[in-house]
């Protein structure tokens, strides 16, 4: 490669480097006028879930929920757990025979227990004691709260 | 009354376990997944009303594949853990080697390798 081609292809770098920083600046002015970042999947799925609990269509409820179950699984955090639980007991309500989807809760539960856990989240132990203590699961509650203790 | 026999003329025979698990794969192969997902709703009921483990196995297996057309894939897998977790305890009762082989090869599946290595010490244990 000669001298002149190299330069060349300096530019061409730079005016690239140029063009992304430009296009960055865009986006962070777009955000300064209203840039809407979409909802997680999670969210969207739930309110699909509620949505058909509203209008009392159970078969689509169920399948909502389990495409959510799948988006909150996948997020590594323990709040969209903590939602898509709370939402399997709406659910639950609605079944002709209740129950399958409570016990699915409660693993649910204790897998967001976990993650809150290892993110030392004080609020997620919390929320999941307070879980099990509308479920009536005295035994799980105290074990999320003795979890909470430590990390307080 | 005779409550056994109640419970008997309440099971769902075990073909419908089977003929909604075809149903699902209908639906699932025409894309509709909210079809495919009531069926397999109301073929876990006909497997857990069956009290056989047979059913439950293969519900579990329709579960994973719907699990891999579900937009947001775990949900559906979850369920078929449980379903197989619940095969595995029907099986356990009644001893059948071949159950527990059938529940094993179901964890390779789903990649759960431990948990087949579990089942399979189980199966030693039997025979």
């Amino acid at each position: 490669m000669n001298r002149h081609s190299w330069g060349l292809g300096v530019v061409a770098v730079l005016g690239a480097v140029a063009m992304v920083v430009g296009l960055a600046g865009g986006f962070a002015g777009g955000s300064r006028v209203g840039l809407v970042l979409p909802e997680p999947l999670w969210v969207e799925r739930l309110q699909r879930v509620d949505r058909a609990v509203t209008q009392q269509d159970v078969s689509m409820a169920v399948y909502e929920w389990r495409e959510a179950l799948g988006a909150a699984l996948g997020t590594q955090q323990w709040q969209p757990l903590v939602e898509v639980a709370d939402a399997a007991l709406r659910v639950d309500a609605m079944l002709p025979i209740p129950g399958r989807l409570q016990a699915e809760a409660r693993r649910i539960y204790l897998s967001a227990l976990f993650r809150a856990r290892a993110q030392r989240s004080l609020e997620g132990v919390q929320r999941v004691a307070e879980a099990f203590e509308r479920l009536g699961d005295a035994e799980a509650a105290a074990h999320a709260r003795r979890v909470a203790a430590e990390l307080s | 009354m005779n409550a056994g026999v109640r419970r008997d003329e309440q099971e769902p025979p075990v073909t419908d376990a089977g003929r909604l698990l075809v149903e699902v794969e209908r639906a699932l192969a025409t894309g509709d997944r909210p079809r495919a997902a009531q069926a397999w709703n109301a073929a876990y009921a006909a497997a857990v009303g069956s009290r056989r483990w047979e059913p439950m196995i293969a519900v579990g297996d329709a579960a994973l594949r719907l699990d891999l057309a579900a937009d947001a894939p775990g949900g559906y897998r979850a369920a078929a853990r449980q379903v197989y977790l619940s095969a595995l305890v029907r099986v356990r009762i009644l001893r059948s080697a071949d159950g527990l082989r059938r529940i094993a090869d179901a964890f390779v599946r789903m990649g759960d390798v431990e948990m087949s290595r579990r089942v399979r010490r189980v199966t030693q244990h039997l025979s």
